[in-house]
């Protein structure tokens, strides 16, 4: 081979890289743009070229901020780490949906089916409801949010099942039982701050995010995260079949009960810092196999990327929409629904399939 | 479900540069984000130039009088009882804005509704929201409920936080409010009003306490009596003890001590408890007049429908709960419980309330109004009560 068709050989295999990961490419640029974006637009009125200074030239790191340099504060004690909670959330939540839709093979799966969510939830609630502080909310929330992935899990292997019938089914009783818990408990506590405090906690949002916060979500999105994405390949495997997954070498169970967790990390830690936040992780991934198709090696990080894209931009909405903090939850709901009405009837016209 | 494992794009093998390629753009993000969570910034000490402190006792950098008070909790009349400058508000959650001018005296305060409003979690609460809406109006100190200030504090604002009364202790029913009254005061400069008010309330509720105890005693026996309001649905909710209406009831002389706990009930148990008197929260749920009970025949058997006597509770301007109006709350429930055993007074002493503390001396009308006269016209005895001195 000559030098220059050499030369040709490692260019097309540049530009393959680059246009088999395109899609991937886009969205991280585009999630730059929103993290910039989202970074730029506040009450507080800070100059773009202001931002701009305090992201691109200042050192944020152990920084010491005067405290009355109003708009480093917006920007990096406001802004910044609650830019940087909504975006890992939404990663996380719509990765998470995408690995439970490969694994359950089901278009319907979100990431809270196993009560998580619901557990968290009542955590949370609990906490409220004694008057705890918001690092107590956070601790108790996931505290609860584990314990009853534990309760799903044990529930499941009471009946001698270990199948996704069974888990989805004992997913569903918790669920149930944690929901009608913290039902009760709105209903006894002091109506004037801590019944408000509850219900807006639990239609969502992601005011009061701080750096603490952001700590908790992180390390566990890059480590439970990381593990997701690692499996990747994996779920590809089991969304031929269990069958065939098993043939190829895969354990099924063991696999999906890994997954399952790693999933419930995940969404415990999201609840733990916003309260319950609804339909990312159906329709983000919906979304991504349109965009990149069904293969999990390119669905799981795009449907990431969108997920943080599109929980971020809510936020935003959220929180300068309006003379009033709009619950982010609520927000995800009214504009998730009619999307996933749309996709679901396109995808009963053109199957999962895009080849 | 093809996942393309059969098609012309076969996936890229994990440890490719094409298999993780796509991964690299949210390590990176998680790997920053993990960075900074665990250095983040920090803001440098703000160098106190004077103290207050707060009725949670902790310390807040200011030097009072404050100029620019972010207002969350409804303690507007409180503040405006002191004689405190609207001027110096620079911004009010709706609720507090609402509270004045919704109000009967809202021609009094016509500064108040200029006021900006401060964003909240939902439009009438007093939860704080987005902490650069608080940044943005500049303010050297802004009132929080104490539990619900964290997203403030974090950032070093000037919160001053006041304690919820949500609940009376013995028989001090407003050890909060007065707390909260002092730290107002301290705030604004206005330290002798506040004694003033305070004393006023402490010899109001001695005085209101021996006039019930006196009518109670003379009537022989004390009445059954409860506080409802009715919910969405037709809920009924009891306002038992430690609650305000519920202590105000106590105090007035009223048997309350078989109506327990607080909380929603049913219309069975209503027929039940079978009491003498009901008195019905005038703002809390739906705003429920007697005829409610007196036409629905599950009711017809009841004591209190038999005899008519069920009564709305006056509205004054802050529902009857603050420090100033809840010893006439308790004296007209005095009143109502034993008509014929108590001077009535409290259409006087209403307005003898309004024009020294808020320079507002409210029309025959408006007192009218205040007393719930319309509603309550076909409950026994109410002209005696409501109309003395029309």
């Amino acid at each position: 081979m000559s030098l220059t068709s050499a030369s040709r050989t490692n260019l097309n295999s540049g530009e393959r890289l680059l246009r088999s990961n395109l899609p991937i490419v886009f969205l991280s640029l585009a999630m730059v743009v929103a993290i910039l974006g989202a970074l730029t637009v506040g009450r507080y009125p800070v100059p773009f070229t202001e931002v701009a200074r305090i992201v691109f030239t200042t050192n944020p790191f152990n920084a010491v901020i005067p405290h009355d340099d109003k708009a480093w504060i917006a920007v990096a004690m406001i802004r910044m780490p609650r830019v940087l909670l909504v975006t890992l959330c939404g990663i996380g939540l719509a990765l998470s949906g995408a690995a439970m839709q490969g694994v359950f093979r089901n278009p319907l799966v979100g990431p809270e089916i196993a009560g998580v969510s619901s557990g968290a939830s009542l955590g949370g609630v609990i906490a409220i409801a004694a008057g705890a502080g918001s690092l107590a909310i956070v601790g108790l929330s996931f505290a609860f949010g584990l314990l009853a992935l534990i309760g799903a899990y044990g529930l499941a292997a009471l009946g001698g099942r270990s199948n996704t019938l069974a888990l989805v089914l004992a997913g569903f009783v918790v669920s149930g039982f944690c929901t009608s818990m913290f039902g009760l408990i709105q209903t006894l506590v002091e109506s004037t701050t801590k019944l408000p405090s509850i219900v807006y906690w639990l239609l969502g949002s992601f005011v009061g995010a701080t750096y603490e916060k952001v700590l908790l979500v992180a390390v566990i999105t890059v480590l439970a995260g990381s593990l997701v994405l690692a499996l990747r390949w994996r779920i590809n495997l089991l969304s031929l079949g269990e069958d065939d997954a098993r043939a190829l070498g895969t354990n099924v169970n063991i696999l999906r009960w890994v997954l399952m967790g790693l999933v419930s990390l995940i969404v415990a830690a999201q609840v733990a810092v916003s309260g319950g936040v609804g339909w990312v992780g159906l329709i983000i991934p919906h979304m991504a196999r349109l965009l990149v198709g069904p293969e999990h090696g390119r669905l799981l990080p795009a449907s990431a990327l969108l997920g943080g894209i599109y929980l971020l931009s809510m936020d935003t909405i959220a929180r300068t929409a309006s003379t009033q903090e709009i619950p982010i939850g609520l927000l995800t709901s009214a504009i998730g629904t009619p999307i996933f009405a749309y996709l679901f009837w396109r995808l009963q016209v053109t199957g999962w399939a895009r080849d | 479900m093809n996942v393309g494992l059969c098609s012309s794009r076969a996936p890229a093998s994990p440890r490719s540069l094409r298999g993780t390629l796509p991964m690299l753009p949210i390590v990176i993000l998680a790997v920053i984000a993990v960075m900074l969570a665990s250095m983040p910034p920090s803001l440098s000490r703000n160098q106190p130039v004077g103290t207050l402190k707060d009725a949670s006792g902790h310390s807040i950098a200011l030097a009072p009088p404050a100029r620019r008070i972010v207002m969350f909790p409804p303690v507007l009349w409180d503040y405006l009882g002191l004689g405190a400058d609207a001027k110096r508000l620079a911004a009010v959650s709706k609720l507090v804005r609402d509270s004045v001018t919704d109000s009967i005296l809202h021609a009094t305060y016509p500064a108040i509704a200029a006021v900006s409003t401060v964003v909240t979690r939902g439009a009438g609460t007093a939860l704080p929201a987005d902490a650069e809406d608080v940044m943005r109006h500049d303010p050297d100190a802004v009132l929080s409920w104490d539990a619900l200030s964290d997203n403030l504090t974090n950032l070093d604002l000037p919160v001053v936080k006041l304690l919820l009364n949500a609940k009376t202790r013995g028989n001090e029913p407003h050890t909060a409010d007065i707390a909260n009254l002092r730290v107002m005061a301290n705030l604004t400069g206005e330290q002798r009003t506040a004694e003033e008010m305070v004393g006023t309330y402490l010899a109001a509720v001695k005085r209101v306490s021996r006039r019930a105890d006196e009518a109670r005693a003379a009537a022989g026996r004390p009445s059954r009596a409860m506080f409802l309001s009715v919910r969405g649905g037709g809920q009924l909710y009891l306002e038992a003890p430690p609650f305000l209406q519920g202590r105000a009831l106590q105090m007035a002389g009223a048997d309350t001590k078989d109506f327990l706990p607080a909380g929603n009930f049913s219309a069975e148990q209503l027929l039940i408890w079978d009491p003498d008197v009901i008195f019905l929260d005038c703002c809390y749920g739906n705003h429920t007049p007697p005829a409610f009970f007196y036409d629905d025949p599950r009711f017809a058997g009841m004591s209190a429908v038999h005899n008519r006597r069920i009564y709305v509770a006056p509205a004054g301007v802050a529902r009857m709960e603050n420090m100033l109006e809840w010893p006439l709350l308790v004296s007209w429930l005095a009143e109502v419980l034993y008509p014929g055993h108590m001077a009535h007074t409290v259409r006087s002493d209403l307005a003898r309330l309004y024009q020294e503390h808020y320079g507002f001396r409210p029309t025959p009308l408006e007192l009218d109004t205040m007393l719930a006269i319309a509603e309550n016209a076909a409950s026994r005895d109410y002209a005696l009560v409501g109309g003395a001195g029309h």
